[in-house]
């Protein structure tokens, strides 16, 4: 056998070693444990009356980390009449800009996210968790919230004249415990100022419906919206934009008064007994709705 | 034979003969390699860009392109760097070829380092060269034309100086066909290729497949001791493999045996 072949088995032994031996001893010793906070301490801020709700994500930390926000918006009358919110504190700050109230990652949760820490029940690392839970109490008639993705929005026990949820990628909304809800838009925008980019069907003070046109929209199917309508909740009007290709209403036991999809998009798993009336509006392409689970006598057209 | 190890003179005249006995094989594969470059990045751009201002057009921010390129450049360079290594060799399968080199009169080193700078750093540099034109032609040809996105020039270079991992994954790559040249000096390309295969396999199912990550893994961050141990060990393993191809080299006679 040549010296080569004798040095080429003596390398290759060499890169074994070092993929099954060397490296992974390296890492063991080097590795460090991942930081930890908890978030029990719930901070209540009471508040003057807001009409807005911005809940952001700071450079979309809460989506890669892979934590969830409820956020659980209900009357003010339930806390004893005076607006505020509940939040873990050591997670997120809530700050006032006239009538909009705005969550996001505190400084401290933010460095935490960044450096790849996790959140946990108590100071033990091993209960740790991927759910926060934020309670709003909303007084006032109308309220406009914008959602990014790691947001889940519950509406429950509300009662208002006006809701207006804006969503830049996938948003969930819930609507539960006898809500009462007289006009909502549901829309996708890239911008938090709800003046910047308003596309969706609206009903005018004569009764007719416009459309107001924006920005074309790129469709793909992280542009979706879910809305869960249950515990015998009612909405008067709903204006959706479907731009995705998976938007959903799911629940039987609540209501819809007036459904009017707009955009190019799919309305998917909508059973037709929620609502009275269904309004499709196709912007400058198709939008198809699937009808399931239909029990009485339908009249399309 | 004076300085019987490396004479600057004779290498040089050496290095100029060799390069002037492969011209017509280099020039061939260079003219290919640009072709496919073109044709493909042509292909891509003219599905990619809009030319008309439609209702349904979405503009973007960036050129839609940006993905593509940096891929397309990597996985090209990846395979052909292979290949054109693999061929560094080329000649000595048969005995006249081995009994030609053997016979040439300059000393084992000056043979492997011609064929070295041949096959290796020169391909990168025709490569670099080759995706240089191939994106200026882009950006030329589509920029007065796309509506939907900017065009945007990307330099190769710079990609790879962003992915070092990515690098030296490919420099190891070719590091084992210019060994497996020599070892192999028949059918190396596939010789080599089945043997990598295998010894993956292995290295990844004897390592928890923990393997992978620092094979796929695509920037080297300096403070993380595993990208600075792999970019250790990629630097080891390469100058290895070019010392044992030159032993090889150096061990080459008439009668090939292992």
């Amino acid at each position: 056998m040549k010296n080569t072949t004798v040095y080429s088995i003596w390398l290759l032994a060499a890169i074994f070693f070092y993929h099954t031996f060397i490296l992974p001893i390296a890492i063991s010793i080097t590795s460090k444990e991942p930081a930890s906070m908890p978030i029990d301490h719930v901070a209540t801020m009471s508040t003057a009356p807001f009409d807005e709700i911005i809940m952001r994500d700071n450079g979309l930390l809460l989506d890669s980390a892979q934590i969830s926000i409820v956020v659980k918006i209900r009357r003010a009358a339930l806390s004893g009449g005076q607006p505020c919110v509940k939040y873990p504190d050591s997670l997120f700050s809530v700050v006032r800009h006239g009538r909009a109230i705005e969550l996001k990652l505190s400084d401290k949760g933010e460095q935490l996210l960044l450096a790849g820490g996790i959140l946990t029940h108590g100071n033990n690392k091993q209960n740790s968790v991927d759910t926060a839970k934020i309670e709003i109490f909303a007084g006032g008639d109308s309220l406009s919230c914008y959602a990014a993705s790691a947001y889940t929005v519950k509406f429950d026990n509300i009662n208002l004249k006006k809701l207006e949820v804006r969503y830049p990628h996938i948003s969930n909304i819930e609507i539960s415990g006898r809500s009462m809800i007289g006009r909502m838009r549901a829309y996708r925008t890239t911008s938090i100022d709800k003046k910047a980019d308003k596309r969706s069907i609206s009903k005018r003070n004569d009764g007719a419906y416009e459309y107001i046109y924006g920005e074309p929209a790129y469709q793909t199917d992280s542009k979706n919206v879910i809305i869960n309508i249950g515990d015998s909740s009612f909405i008067k009007y709903l204006a959706l934009e479907a731009v995705g290709r998976s938007n959903r209403i799911n629940g039987t036991k609540g209501r819809i008064g007036t459904l009017t999809v707009s955009g190019k998009g799919n309305l998917t798993g909508f059973d037709y007994d929620v609502c009275d009336k269904l309004f499709v509006f196709p912007s400058d392409s198709s939008i198809s709705v699937t009808i399931s689970d239909i029990k009485q006598k339908v009249q399309l057209k | 034979m004076r300085d019987d190890f490396f004479n600057l003179k004779r290498f040089y005249a050496y290095l100029r003969k060799y390069a002037r006995e492969n011209m017509a094989a280099s020039i061939t594969r260079l003219l290919l390699l640009f072709a496919t470059m073109l044709v493909i990045t042509m292909w891509v751009a003219a599905v990619s860009y809009d030319f008309e201002v439609s209702a349904y057009m979405y503009r973007f921010d960036t050129d839609v392109m940006e993905g593509f390129v940096e891929f397309f450049y990597w996985a090209l360079f990846f395979i052909v760097s292979c290949y054109w290594a693999s061929q560094m060799m080329s000649g000595l399968s048969t005995k006249k070829g081995r009994i030609y080199v053997l016979t040439t009169p300059v000393t084992p080193f000056e043979g492997w380092l011609a064929r070295w700078i041949i096959h290796v750093p020169c391909f990168w540099l025709a490569f670099t060269l080759c995706a240089l034109t191939v994106e200026t032609i882009r950006v030329a040809a589509f920029s007065p034309l796309a509506v939907n996105s900017p065009v945007v020039f990307y330099n190769p270079l710079d990609t790879m100086a962003n992915t070092t991992s990515t690098f030296l994954t490919c420099l190891v790559c070719s590091s084992s066909y210019v060994f497996g040249s020599i070892f192999f000096l028949k059918r190396p390309l596939l010789k080599t290729t089945v043997v990598l295969f295998f010894l993956n396999v292995i290295l990844a199912m004897s390592s928890n497949f923990k393997y992978l990550d620092s094979v796929f893994a695509t920037t080297v961050n300096s403070g993380n001791t595993e990208s600075v141990l792999n970019f250790l060990y990629s630097i080891c393993v390469t100058v290895s493999l070019w010392w044992l191809s030159y032993r090889r080299y150096k061990e080459l006679e008439v009668v090939d045996r292992l």
